[in-house]
C-alpha cells in the first residue's frame, strides 16, 4: 500500500497544476475552453485526495496530522474543497486558479517533503491535541481564502478606480463578492485561530514537560492573532474601510507564511517543545 | 432565386434622407398594394429609423433594380432622393444583406437585437396583407433560423453598448445583489429614463426619482416602480443610496466633493457607485479619489462601450459563416423546387397502378392475404422508387448541373406522360409540404 500511496502523492502536485492551469488560462484568455473540464476534474482531484488522506490513516495508523507536511495536504485538501463548495453555491468559477494555486503550493510542498511516520508522539494521540490541531488546520484555511480574496478584491477595486477595462475587470465578480468571501474567511479564520490558541494555551503547559511560552510559533501564532483581532475590531467597532481589513488579512497571511517556512527551517516539528 | 431588393440605410443615406423614404406602418399595406399591383408576385418592407428595405420576387424573369427603384422614388414623391442614396441587390447579394440585416451585423450598432423583432414584423406585415408566397415563408424561415443561431452561438449581443446601459453594467462590477441595494436617478430625461428602466430589469430594490420639474421626476418613479423626492433637498439623502444615476441637463456641477465625502462618512465606508451620465458632468469628478466613491462619467463608460463594440466585431467571421451555411440550406431547397413536384406525380402515378392491381385481387383473396400483398407491394414499389428519385433530388440540392437535372426530367415526364395540372398542383403544395 506504500507505493500506492507515494504514487498518489506524486500524481497529486500535478492534478492541482492542471486544474490551475485550466482556471488560469480561461480567466487570462478570456475564454471557456476549459470550462466544461474544470468540475469534473476538481471531483476527480477531490476523490483522489480524500483517497489519499484515508489510505495514509489506515497504512501509517493515524490521522494526517502528526507532521507539518501532512498538516500541509490537509490544507491542500481543505482549500480545494472549500473552493468546490463556494463554487457551487455563488456560481463564481472565475477564481478557482488564484485560491487553488495556493493549494498547489501547500501540496507540493507536502508530496516533496512527507515522510513515513509510523511512530507517533503519544502526545499527539491525545483528542484535545486533535482538537487544536484541527481549529488551526480550518484557521489556516480561512485566512489563506481571505488573502486571497483580498488581493483579487485590491486588485479589481484598482482597475474600477483607474478604469482599467483588461481581463481582472472582465472576470472578476463583483466587489461586493470578493469582500463577502475574503470577510467571511477573515472571520472563520479569526475564530478557528482564537480556539487553536486557547485549546493550546490551556492544554499544551500541563501535557508537555518541556513547554515554553517562547517558542517561535506560539510568538508568531500570538502576532497573527492580535493582528487580525485589531482588524476585525476596527471594522466593527470603528468602521475601517474595505480596503483596510483587506490589508489586515494580506498581512496576516504574509505573517503566517512567514511563520511556516521560518519554523520549517529550524525545526523539525510546528513547535519547538515536544511531547515524548 | 429572383430575389430584388432596394435598401438605403446608415451607410448609403443622412439620416434628414433616410426619413424621407421612412415607412409608417400604416403606410406599409398601401405601398404594398402599389407593390404588387406594379413589380413583385411576393416581397416584404423593413422600415426602422436607420434604414428601408424594400425586397421582393419580380412578375419579370430578368428583375431590372433600377426599375424598383424608380418606382418606389416615383411612389414617394421625393426629389432629393437619388440614385446613390440607395443600395441595389439581386439574387444571393440580396439574400445575404437581408440575412446580415438579421444578424445585426448590417447595423449602425452592431448587435442591436431590436432588429430581430423589427424584421418579424416585416415579414408578419406580408404576410398580413397576402405579399408571402412560398418563397418568401421559406426566406422567412432561414432568415428566423440564422437570427438564432447567431444569438446561440456567437456573443454578438455581448456587453453593454450604449451609455445608459453601459452605466448600469458597471455598477455591477461594484454590487453583487441589486435587490437589496437603493438607486437615486437624478434627472428624468431620456437616459434617465433609460438607466432606471435598465436598473428596474436588474431588480434594484428601491428607485428613488429627483427632477427640477417635479411632475416629471413623479411621471418616471411610477413608470419604474419607485417613489420620488424633492430636487431642492436630494442632497441631504445621498446617503441612503448604493447607486447614483445623474443625467440632468444642468450647465453647472450639482454636486460637490464635499457633499459626497459627507455623504460617504454618513455611509460608514459602505460605497456608493456614482453614474454621470450627464454632459457637462452633474458631479465634481473630484469624488472619484475618495475611497469608498466609484465615479464614471461619459467618457470612463466610452472605454466600456468601445472595448464591448470591438468584441463583437470579432464575432462577425463567425457570423458570415452561418449565413453562408443557412444559405446553402435554403438554396439547397430552393433547387429542389422543379424537381419536388415531377417526383411526386412520379410516385403518383406508380401509386396509381399498384393501387388499382391490388383493388382487382380484392375479390379473389382473403383480406388477410390481400394486406400482406398490399404492404409487400408498398414495399417494392419504395425500394423500385428509391434511387431514382434520391438521386434526382440530390443532384439538383447540389445546384451544380442543371440542364442534366431539366433533362431527366423532361425524359420523366416524357415517358410516363406525367400531368403537367398535377404538377402544377404539386407545384402549388410545395410551399406547405415540401418532404417527399
Amino acid at each position: 500500500m506504500v507505493e500506492i500511496i507515494h504514487v498518489i502523492s506524486a500524481l497529486l502536485p500535478l492534478a492541482y497544476a492542471l486544474l490551475v492551469y485550466f482556471y488560469l488560462h480561461d480567466f487570462y484568455r478570456d475564454s471557456q475552453k476549459y470550462t466544461r473540464f474544470t468540475s469534473p476534474a476538481m471531483l476527480v482531484t477531490i476523490i483522489f485526495h480524500g483517497l489519499y488522506l484515508i489510505l495514509r490513516s489506515i497504512e501509517f495508523e493515524h490521522p494526517p496530522i502528526s507532521s507539518r507536511f501532512e498538516i500541509f495536504s490537509l490544507i491542500a485538501f481543505g482549500l480545494l474543497t472549500l473552493y468546490a463548495l463556494i463554487e457551487m453555491r455563488t456560481t463564481v468559477r472565475d477564481t478557482g486558479g488564484f485560491i487553488l494555486f495556493f493549494a498547489l503550493l501547500f501540496q507540493v510542498a507536502s508530496s516533496l517533503f512527507v515522510e513515513n511516520t509510523y511512530e507517533v508522539k503519544p502526545v499527539l494521540k491525545n483528542a484535545v491535541i486533535g482538537l487544536h490541531i484541527i481549529s488551526a488546520l480550518l484557521g489556516y484555511i480561512a485566512i489563506t481564502l481571505s488573502a486571497t480574496y483580498s488581493i483579487l478584491y485590491l486588485v479589481l477595486y484598482k482597475k474600477i478606480k483607474t478604469k482599467n477595462y483588461g481581463v481582472f475587470y472582465q472576470r472578476l465578480p463583483s466587489l461586493e463578492l470578493l469582500l463577502k468571501l475574503s470577510s467571511m474567511g477573515y472571520k472563520l479564520g479569526f475564530v478557528f485561530l482564537t480556539v487553536a490558541i486557547v485549546v493550546g494555551g490551556l492544554w499544551l503547559p500541563i501535557a508537555i514537560p518541556n513547554f515554553s511560552a517562547y517558542d517561535p510559533k506560539l510568538i508568531f501564532t500570538m502576532v497573527i492573532w492580535v493582528l487580525y483581532g485589531i482588524g476585525f475590531l476596527g471594522r466593527t467597532f470603528l468602521h475601517w474601510q474595505n480596503k483596510t481589513l483587506m490589508y489586515f488579512s494580506l498581512a496576516g497571511f504574509a505573517l503566517t507564511i512567514t511563520s511556516l517556512i521560518v519554523i520549517s527551517f529550524f525545526t523539525s516539528s510546528f513547535h519547538l517543545f515536544s511531547g515524548k | 432565386m429572383n430575389l430584388v431588393g432596394v435598401s438605403i440605410n446608415h451607410r448609403s443615406a443622412s439620416v434628414d434622407v433616410r426619413e424621407r423614404f421612412h415607412f409608417p406602418p400604416e403606410e406599409i399595406s398601401e405601398f404594398i398594394s402599389y407593390l404588387k399591383q406594379h413589380l413583385f408576385s411576393e416581397g416584404f418592407i423593413l422600415s426602422t429609423c436607420n434604414r428601408t428595405e424594400v425586397f421582393g420576387i419580380p412578375y419579370k424573369e430578368i428583375p431590372e433594380a433600377d426599375e424598383v427603384l424608380q418606382r418606389m422614388i416615383e411612389y414617394k414623391s421625393v426629389k432629393e432622393l437619388r440614385k446613390e442614396h440607395f443600395e441595389l441587390y439581386y439574387s444571393c447579394s440580396a439574400m445575404r444583406h437581408i440575412l446580415r440585416v438579421a444578424a445585426s451585423i448590417d447595423s449602425m450598432i452592431i448587435g442591436d437585437s431590436q432588429i430581430h423583432g423589427q424584421v418579424r414584423e416585416a415579414f408578419l406585415f406580408s404576410e398580413k396583407y397576402d405579399f408571402a408566397g412560398v418563397l418568401l415563408r421559406r426566406f422567412y424561415d432561414t432568415v428566423l433560423k440564422t437570427g438564432k443561431r447567431v444569438i446561440s452561438e456567437t456573443a454578438i449581443g455581448d456587453g453593454a453598448v450604449t451609455v445608459s446601459y453601459a452605466a448600469v453594467q458597471v455598477a455591477g462590477k461594484v454590487f453583487n445583489d441589486f435587490t437589496t441595494k437603493s438607486a437615486l436617478i437624478i434627472g428624468a430625461g431620456e437616459s434617465a429614463e433609460l438607466a432606471a428602466a435598465h436598473l428596474k430589469d436588474k431588480r434594484t430594490g428601491k428607485i428613488v426619482v429627483t427632477n427640477r420639474t417635479e411632475n416629471k421626476a413623479i411621471d418616471l418613479a411610477r413608470r419604474v416602480g419607485g417613489s420620488s423626492i424633492p430636487f431642492e433637498s436630494f442632497k441631504d439623502s445621498l446617503h441612503n443610496f448604493d447607486i447614483i444615476v445623474s443625467a440632468t441637463s444642468s450647465p453647472s456641477v450639482l454636486v460637490s466633493k464635499e457633499d459626497m465625502v459627507k455623504a460617504g462618512k454618513q455611509r460608514r465606508g459602505a460605497a456608493i457607485c456614482i453614474l454621470d451620465i450627464a454632459v457637462p458632468r452633474d458631479f465634481d469628478p473630484g469624488v472619484g479619489d475618495v475611497d469608498s466613491l466609484f465615479y464614471y462619467d461619459v467618457d470612463s463608460l466610452k472605454g466600456i462601450i468601445d472595448d464591448n463594440l470591438a468584441k463583437r466585431k470579432k464575432e462577425i467571421p463567425r457570423i458570415e459563416e452561418i449565413i453562408i451555411e443557412e444559405m446553402i440550406s435554403f438554396y439547397s431547397w430552393y433547387n429542389t423546387l422543379d424537381v419536388v413536384p415531377v417526383i411526386k406525380s412520379f410516385r403518383e402515378f406508380f401509386e396509381n397502378i399498384r393501387e388499382e392491381e391490388v383493388e382487382k385481387l380484392k375479390t379473389k383473396v382473403s383480406e388477410q392475404e390481400l394486406k400482406k400483398i398490399d404492404d409487400m407491394t408498398r414495399r417494392l414499389l419504395g425500394r423500385i422508387m428509391h434511387n431514382p428519385t434520391m438521386k434526382l433530388r440530390e443532384m439538383a440540392e447540389s445546384g451544380v448541373r442543371e440542364k442534366e437535372v431539366m433533362q431527366h426530367l423532361a425524359t420523366l415526364k416524357y415517358l410516363f406522360q406525367l400531368d403537367s395540372d398535377t404538377i402544377k398542383n404539386n407545384n402549388e403544395n410545395q410551399g406547405k409540404d415540401d418532404t417527399l
